[in-house]
């Protein structure tokens, strides 16, 4: 008897011995090099405030500077989603300012109304009781005019014959930042939203992070600013997605335009690893820098 | 805040008095916050179809009221109330692990920047929940959706102040009661108190991927706890205890996992199925739905309920879902999509990136299942404890597989591609494998296995 008392004892012990050592193990393991390691750890810095706010301040200050904020005046919000990826920012963006702007709002959506709340057909929206249209999400319409922006501010200037006229519009993302980027002071903020970001994909490997970066490479790629296109890609593909089926094909574009081939063609490859790559083109652009390599 | 806790905490010890005089100290701390969540929500539901705003004063007078109500159904009852201390010896070191997990928690929720990415808070709990406070306007609740989500989030508001922290509070608090909840269940099993205390202390921090979400205001957090707490308590309550005031605790948490997710009450379903078919075999008794007809109770309450809140809100919902099911069907359920679909959901479950520290809770949902077989094949394990852990295994597998399925029927293209919820789907299957777990391998009947014939 005595024996078996022993054995399980000696059984209890090294079993609570076992499961101490996994703890220890998974605690140190969660902190050096897991995601949510932020959280156990006492010394991680809190971020900033994500100062992107300042730039949406300044945006949706110009919408309180452009129109006649007062409470009798009635905008229509349309909320899209179907057109584009989610639009966190536009969601947040009205989450955050609901209760700043007095006007009444009718907040209408194309996608998802079941869930959300009304529907936003044009038959459902009567001009004579608005005084502003806001369209949230690219290629949102209403009644044949179609948003190119991720917000669109619209006055209604003839009630009778539904037309409205353009206020303002933008994109949210950290493009638009850079355009409006004027003075020291905006540059200096810009930057340090763009570390701010990189260092949440470094620290958390944040998704928000990870769109907003691989969207800034993209627009810069797109609209001709190829020195910053190359750094912010290569950031990416450095430490998020090494295969990634947008930027390596962008890359391949840039340094074949520079007429480095052979840098082109590394890219061009890379993205052949991933499934989602458009082969046909790659291919097609391989061959071609291949044709001129061996023309040299 | 701190009062609108504690005015839940106490409508919930209303409950749990008014339906179980002989409670346990464990019960006490474990559910009582469940319990005046759910109880709480449901009236938030039941005023949102009367188009009456639930507001602080109203919260206030249904808890005085609640309270009132037990203290007569006690009186009435002749019943003096009695806890028993089944916490005694709890490691001083676990509570301490608790409680920094919690202020570690609360010092992120507090500190946190508006991360936009958490979409699902965004746009819907925190959002709705933002939006009823502010306009009084109930319409603004889905009610397919997350009642407990809006309540919580409404009524904090009304209580401190528009935030995006506050709601965010109760998945600290939820986060810590399950881990005590599991401590609980463990020493039920006699399981030693240093090793239920490890075990449960390794949920907290068994993936990085918990402790993320645990510092948001999601439903899947909410979710988890309700479901965990409420299927344990039901299933030991039919084939452990044979205690009908178990069971009606365990419907009434699974009221709240029903009002948190709607795809609870498929689980349900076919879980309470399972169970009645379950309890059939085991009896011989001719008069079977007569004496087990009880069972089918919580099926057909939560099933009613549920479809009657579907009916008296808006129908074209419903309809709207229906034709999106069917047609999702035809797109998703293709075999050329299956490989890739179950590559990734492999990968979200073992594989490298972000979602690799999930590895734990996976182990050990895999290794509770292996241990089972064998005690079983060897058996080694009595009767009501086999079917419970049969049961537990059951459930689990039936979870899994409404949300495989699910992520065909409602997924779309990207998140079709890349499952990616499928790793947070499969946390909530953990917390009950580690009680098996524990059970198994270190309950007093388990230790058995190692005496040495002499």
């Amino acid at each position: 008897m005595m024996k078996v008392m022993h054995k399980k004892k000696i059984y209890i012990l090294c079993s609570i011995l076992i499961l101490l050592l996994i703890f220890v193990f998974q605690y140190k393991y969660l902190m050096n090099n897991t995601v949510g390691k932020y959280v156990l750890d006492n010394n991680y810095e809190e971020p900033e405030l994500d100062i992107s706010f300042k730039f949406l301040n300044k945006l949706t200050n110009g919408l309180i500077e452009d129109i006649d904020n007062k409470k009798d005046k009635n905008i229509t919000l349309i909320y899209n989603e179907e057109s584009n990826l989610f639009n966190q920012y536009a969601m947040g963006f009205l989450s955050v300012r609901y209760e700043v702007l007095p006007m009444n709002m009718d907040l209408r959506y194309k996608w998802g109304y079941g869930i959300l709340g009304n529907e936003a057909k044009d038959e459902l929206i009567d001009f004579y009781n608005i005084d502003y249209v806001l369209l949230l999400g690219r290629n949102t319409s209403i009644y044949n005019i179609y948003s190119e922006k991720d917000y669109t501010l619209y006055r209604v200037v003839d009630k009778k014959n539904n037309l409205l006229e353009e206020v303002k519009s933008f994109n949210f993302g950290l493009y638009d930042l850079y355009l409006l980027s004027d003075t020291d002071v905006e540059k200096e903020d810009f930057n340090k939203q763009l570390d701010f970001y990189k260092n949440l994909i470094l620290t958390e490997f944040n998704f928000s992070a990870i769109d907003f970066i691989r969207n800034y490479a993209i627009d810069l790629y797109e609209n001709g600013d190829y020195e910053k296109a190359i750094e912010i890609s290569n950031f990416y593909l450095e430490n998020v997605d090494s295969i990634n089926e947008f930027l390596n094909v962008n890359m391949g574009y840039i340094y074949k335009e520079k007429g480095d081939y052979e840098t082109s063609l590394k890219y061009f490859r890379l993205c052949l690893n991933n499934s989602l790559c458009d082969k046909d083109l790659v291919n097609k652009e391989i061959k071609e820098i291949n044709e001129r390599l061996g023309n040299k | 805040m701190i009062l609108f806790i504690i005015l839940l905490i106490i409508s919930g010890l209303a409950t749990l008095f008014s339906i179980q005089p002989k409670t346990k100290l464990s019960n006490i701390f474990c559910l009582s916050l469940l319990l005046g969540v759910a109880i709480h929500s449901f009236l938030f539901l039941v005023f949102g179809y009367c188009h009456i705003y639930y507001n602080k004063i109203i919260f206030i007078t249904l808890t005085i009221i609640m309270m009132a109500l037990c203290f007569f159904i006690n009186i009435k009852r002749k019943k003096k109330l009695e806890i028993t201390n089944d916490l005694k010896g709890i490691p001083l070191i676990y509570i301490l692990f608790l409680i920094y997990i919690l202020y570690r928690l609360i010092v992120i929720i507090e500190a946190s920047y508006v991360n936009y990415y958490n979409w699902d808070e965004i746009s819907f709990y925190a959002y709705n929940a933002k939006r009823i406070f502010l306009t009084g306007n109930m319409n603004y609740m889905y009610p397919l959706y997350a009642t407990v989500n809006y309540f919580l989030g409404s009524l904090s508001y009304s209580f401190t102040e528009v935030s995006y922290t506050e709601p965010r509070l109760f998945s600290a608090i939820f986060y810590t009661i399950m881990s005590l909840f599991i401590y609980s269940r463990l020493r039920e099993f006699k399981v030693h108190r240093y090793i239920s205390a490890l075990l449960s202390a390794l949920l907290l921090i068994s993936s990085a991927e918990n402790l993320l979400y645990y510092t948001t205001f999601y439903s899947n957090i909410f979710y988890a706890t309700f479901f965990v707490a409420g299927v344990y308590i039901l299933l030991a309550g039919v084939l452990k205890y044979k205690n009908k005031e178990e069971i009606v605790i365990g419907i009434f948490l699974l009221i709240g996992a029903v009002l948190v997710r709607r795809e609870a009450i498929y689980h349900i379903s076919a879980l309470l199925i399972c169970l009645s078919f379950l309890e059939f075999l085991q009896t011989k008794n001719k008069k079977i739905f007569k004496k087990y007809l009880y069972l089918l109770f919580p099926f057909v309450f939560i099933f009613i309920s549920r479809m009657v809140c579907n009916s008296l809100f808006n129908p074209a919902i419903l309809e709207e879902t229906e034709v999106s099911t069917i047609s999702n069907l035809s797109k998703g359920l293709r075999f050329n999509l299956l490989p890739s679909f179950v590559d990734n959901a492999l990968n979200q479950m073992f594989g490298l990136g972000a979602f690799e520290s999930n590895y734990l809770m996976f182990s050990i949902v895999i290794l509770s299942y292996f241990i089972f077989i064998i005690n079983l094949l060897r058996k080694k394990i009595d009767d009501e404890k086999k079917y419970l852990y049969a049961m537990i295994i059951i459930s689990q597998v039936i979870y899994l597989g409404l949300v495989f399925l699910t992520e065909f029927l409602v997924m779309k293209d990207i998140e079709l591609e890349t499952a990616a919820s499928f790793s947070r789907y499969m946390l909530m299957v953990s917390p009950l494998s580690i009680i098996m777990f524990g059970a198994l391998l270190w309950s007093k009947t388990s230790i058995k296995l190692i005496k040495i014939k002499k």
